[in-house]
């Protein structure tokens, strides 16, 4: 039986099976967050879907769905239930057209009823507490501080849970029409491999290129670049060529901002820190002093920073053409760098 | 009054252990030298030096050799990527770099005296970040 149809509006549609997606889901350990950011619907319709209140979504979501759930769409579809009279697809009950609603911060934990009966208790260790001469209740403290101290040394981030960091490294400026180099740097404490999103937004004036790994491109004003990826070690790299646009002008400020989703983490994102803004400007990139040439500190740093990335086309040709010349100067008419000899 | 004494200094004894174990530094992995450079033979026509690299190895070298003013250069290996005959200064790039040894060789068009010239490696040390100047031995 065919379980995909088209809406009256042409949209195909999969009937889908909420308990399979569910049981799949908590199989693999995902959250409903990491579900439903690669999907790039909310939580709510992540749950929606699993309680069988969406039975039908559309065919490209269906198709996100099975690649977040690490599975075939044919395993996700419901191919022994038609959409039934209880769970009729009219709009009401089909999934809703607008995904983009800001996804439901975590509900806060409900005061635990077990509290309460301590108070009586922590009133008597109170009193007691407050009859012990001065110097020993102070020694107590101290204690209990260290105690606090050596708990967090020995017991704090234990192996097995995911301590992620993201670090963005960008030229702090850049010529209009002149490709620059990011990268962002993941860094785990994690022991096991684990799934993330990576989610970069690039200023409005800035045209993406070449990503290493490749990413996909999400939106385009602002450009938005999207890494899924498992990452295995301690650390890994993702780095794009991006370029602000030719009439873009001098001396303006462009922001980047991005975060990180971890598929075994509850919180929403963690935001990307490091340099996050970039400057239009006629020096190039490498030359991080504007002083119109690139001396050999600039240039061990571009390769200490970008070299290693294997692939990554940052022009290195023009830096070194740079670097052995006495300087440049760029050419607003050729819109190209002038090598001075 | 001994007892007493005894007492107090109990909780302070157990503190001093406590915090000493607490202050106590990770064992620290003592640096080497990353990079070397000596001449193999800092005279006459020919020059030939030899680049150390032990791990972890800085990604990138710049290896500068200082020539008398105006001399010409015949030959090279590698090849160099800068040379300016006014200061008589050799540039090397040296990129990818792994651990292990690498010989870099100039041909000049006249003979020098041993031990009149001198030369320099410029890294990145991968753990300060810093920029390294090293003088290659003679």
């Amino acid at each position: 039986m065919d379980s995909t149809k088209p809406l009256a509006g042409g949209v195909p549609m999969v009937n889908i099976d909420g308990a399979r997606i569910r049981r799949l889901r908590e199989e693999k350990g995902l959250t409903q967050l990491y579900v439903a950011t690669v999907v790039g619907v909310t939580t709510d319709t992540i749950s929606r879907w699993e309680n069988r209140r969406y039975p039908n979504i559309k065919k490209e979501n269906a198709l996100k769905l099975a690649e977040a759930l690490e599975t075939q769409v044919a395993d996700i579809v419901d191919h022994g239930q038609p959409a039934s009279p209880t769970e009729p697809s009219s709009p009401q009950n089909s999934e809703p057209p607008k995904q983009d609603e800001p996804l439901p911060q975590p509900p806060e934990p409900e005061p635990s009823p077990a509290l309460a009966p301590a108070a009586p208790q922590a009133a008597s260790f109170k009193a007691r507490f407050a009859s012990f001469p001065v110097p020993v209740r102070l020694a107590g403290f101290f204690l209990l501080a260290l105690a606090i101290l050596a708990f967090l040394r020995w017991y704090g981030p234990s192996e097995g849970e995911s301590q992620v960091a993201a670090y963005r490294i960008v030229p702090e400026h850049a010529t209009p029409g002149i490709p620059f180099p990011v990268v962002i740097e993941v860094t785990t404490s994690a022991t096991r491999p684990f799934s993330l999103i990576l989610k970069e937004t690039l200023p409005p004036a800035c045209i993406p290129a070449q990503g290493k790994p490749r990413f996909v491109s999400q939106a385009s004003d602002p450009p938005v670049l999207k890494w899924i990826d498992k990452i295995s070690g301690e650390q890994a790299v993702y780095s794009y060529l991006a370029k602000l646009q030719p009439e873009t002008e001098m001396e303006t400020g462009h922001q980047f901002s991005g975060g990180v989703t971890v598929r075994s983490d509850d919180n929403p994102s963690i935001p990307v820190s490091g340099t996050d803004s970039l400057q239009a400007s006629p020096f190039h990139w490498a030359d991080s002093n504007s002083d119109g040439r690139i001396d050999d500190e600039e240039l061990l740093s571009v390769y200490e920073i970008y070299g290693g990335i294997e692939g990554l086309q940052f022009g290195k040709k023009l830096i070194e053409e740079i670097w052995t010349a006495k300087g440049y100067r760029w050419n607003q008419e050729t819109r190209g760098y002038d090598i001075l000899h | 009054m001994t007892a007493k004494k005894h007492h107090s200094r109990a909780p302070g004894l157990l503190f001093l252990a406590l915090f000493l174990l607490l202050a106590m530094p990770m064992p620290l992995r003592a640096g080497e030298a990353l990079v070397s450079g000596q001449y193999l033979s800092s005279g006459g026509q020919d020059l030939q030096l030899r680049i150390t690299v032990a791990g972890p190895a800085p990604g990138t070298l710049i290896v500068i050799q200082n020539l008398p003013p105006g001399m010409a250069i015949e030959a090279a290996s590698p090849a160099f990527h800068q040379y300016d005959a006014n200061k008589g200064e050799v540039k090397w790039l040296l990129t990818k770099v792994s651990p292990g040894s690498y010989l870099l060789s100039l041909r000049l068009s006249r003979p020098v005296p041993a031990g009149s010239i001198s030369g320099e490696i410029r890294y990145k040390d991968p753990a300060s970040g810093r920029l390294t100047h090293l003088p290659i031995r003679p």
